[in-house]
Order: structure tokens, then C-alpha cells, then sequence
């Protein structure tokens, strides 16, 4: 599969290493980038992204449409916190508004420390937004659901 | 010898979608819902019905209000088009 799920390798060294802070406040600025599978990223290139995914890549990223740029846009960290023995970050939900967007996956990555990639976000199929809205909704901020969890 | 293993994952998003349009009250409601209040699956019959329950409350306030935040957001919106010479489209917009 060109688009995996994961927690990037790089990225679970990365947090040992300080490189990553998701606080609201001082933290670091983390973006969402969109990529497509074969038709719907720039050029017709696709998206291999996965757990080896190291950085952000514009192979198979979609085209700038409506409030969607290519290079993806910053998300709202929310605090880290913890549930039961289970540590989680989370974020504020995305919008693309006025966007023709078709996408397969998504990569967050950090834009403040050399545009090192967290995680993979596998959609699952096309999702398709056409002269509409594209929204990103996280999963709850929960110990056993949160977007970016370390148990 | 101790070792401490931990592990990383990444949850699951959903992906919502819209053409020609935005996103109508009742989905930003159901977001807004699901961002503030998450019933697990495991969590007792009992307690999960009663969350379930309040969720749905929950999300009917929010869609009064958001109706009443769109409502009056456009009422202001007319207000300026008609003070600098818009009334046709303050009316059409009115419409709506």
C-alpha cells in the first residue's frame, strides 16, 4: 500500500531526543499535508508514505485548492495529557474550505524542527471535496483513542 | 534486569466532505459533540446509555445555537450590505 498508517520510526527516536513539543503554548508548529494515490496529487505522482517516512515529502501531495495550500496548513496543538498509563496529543479538527480536493492520506509533521514527519494518516479511500469543504476530524482525546498516543 | 517497553500509535480520523457547499449545522454539530463528550464502547450498559442520552441533548442545544449564531451573523452581514448599498443582495441573502 503507497499510503500506511503509522507512527513514523524516526519520529518515536525523535521524541526521546527532545526533538517534538506538542504543548499549546511554546510548543511547536505542527501541519497537515494531504496526499493522493495516483490522480489528485501534482503531477500525477504518488504518495509512499508509511512508517519508514522520515520528513515531508511533495511527492503525491495535492494541489493548492481553496484554503488548502501545497505544504499543508498548521494545526492547533491541544496540551498533552495523560489517561491511565497512556500519555496522548491531540489537536483542534481542519478545515479546507472552498476546496476540489481528493486525497487517499495525510502526513502531520513538524514545521518548526527541520519538517521531521510524526505520523501517517491513512484514509482508507479517496476522499473527495469538490467546491466544498474537506474536514480532518481527530479522534477523541482519550487514552485509547487519541491521534498520537504512547502507552 | 528491568526493561521498560512502551509503545506508540496513532488513532483513527474521519474525513468529512462536502461539494458546493459547507459543512451543514447538524455535521459541525455532531463534531463539536464528539470533541466534547467520548462514550467508550466498554464503558457500562447502563452508563453508556445514560452518556448516549446526554450526547444527543447535547447535540440538539448545539444546533440551536449554532442556527442562532448563523442567523445573527447574517443578520449583520445585510446589515452592512444594505448601509453601503446592497439591498438586493442584503435580501437575497436573506433568503437563504
Amino acid at each position: 500500500m503507497a499510503i500506511a498508517q503509522a507512527m513514523c520510526t524516526a519520529f518515536k527516536s525523535e521524541v526521546l531526543q527532545a526533538t517534538h513539543n506538542f504543548k499549546a503554548s511554546g510548543g511547536n508548529s505542527f501541519k497537515l499535508a494531504l496526499y493522493a494515490e495516483g490522480g489528485g496529487g501534482k503531477s500525477s505522482t504518488t504518495a509512499t508514505l508509511g512508517a519508514t517516512t522520515t520528513v515531508f515529502v511533495t511527492t503525491g501531495e495535492v494541489a493548492s485548492s481553496g484554503t488548502y495550500v501545497t505544504g499543508g496548513l498548521a494545526l492547533t496543538n491541544i496540551d498533552p495529557t495523560t489517561g491511565g498509563t497512556t500519555g496522548f496529543a491531540d489537536f483542534a479538527d481542519k478545515s479546507f474550505t472552498t476546496a476540489t480536493i481528493t486525497a487517499m492520506g495525510a502526513m502531520i509533521y513538524n514545521d518548526t524542527n527541520g519538517n521531521k514527519a510524526v505520523c501517517i494518516l491513512d484514509f482508507g479511500s479517496n476522499k473527495t471535496s469538490t467546491s466544498g469543504t474537506f474536514t480532518i476530524t481527530f479522534p477523541a482525546a482519550a487514552a485509547s483513542t487519541a491521534i498520537i498516543r504512547i502507552a | 534486569m528491568l526493561d521498560v517497553i512502551g509503545a506508540g500509535s496513532v488513532g483513527s480520523i474521519d474525513v468529512l466532505t462536502s461539494d458546493n457547499k459547507g459543512h451543514s449545522i447538524e455535521e459541525v454539530a455532531q463534531m463539536a459533540a464528539d470533541r466534547i463528550l467520548y462514550v467508550a464502547d466498554e464503558a457500562p450498559p447502563p452508563i453508556r446509555d445514560q452518556a448516549i442520552a446526554f450526547k444527543d441533548t447535547l447535540k440538539q442545544t448545539l444546533i440551536y445555537y449554532m442556527l442562532q449564531a448563523v442567523e445573527q451573523d447574517r443578520a449583520t452581514i445585510c446589515a452592512k450590505l444594505r448601509q453601503n448599498g446592497y439591498s438586493d443582495l442584503a435580501d437575497n441573502l436573506r433568503s437563504l
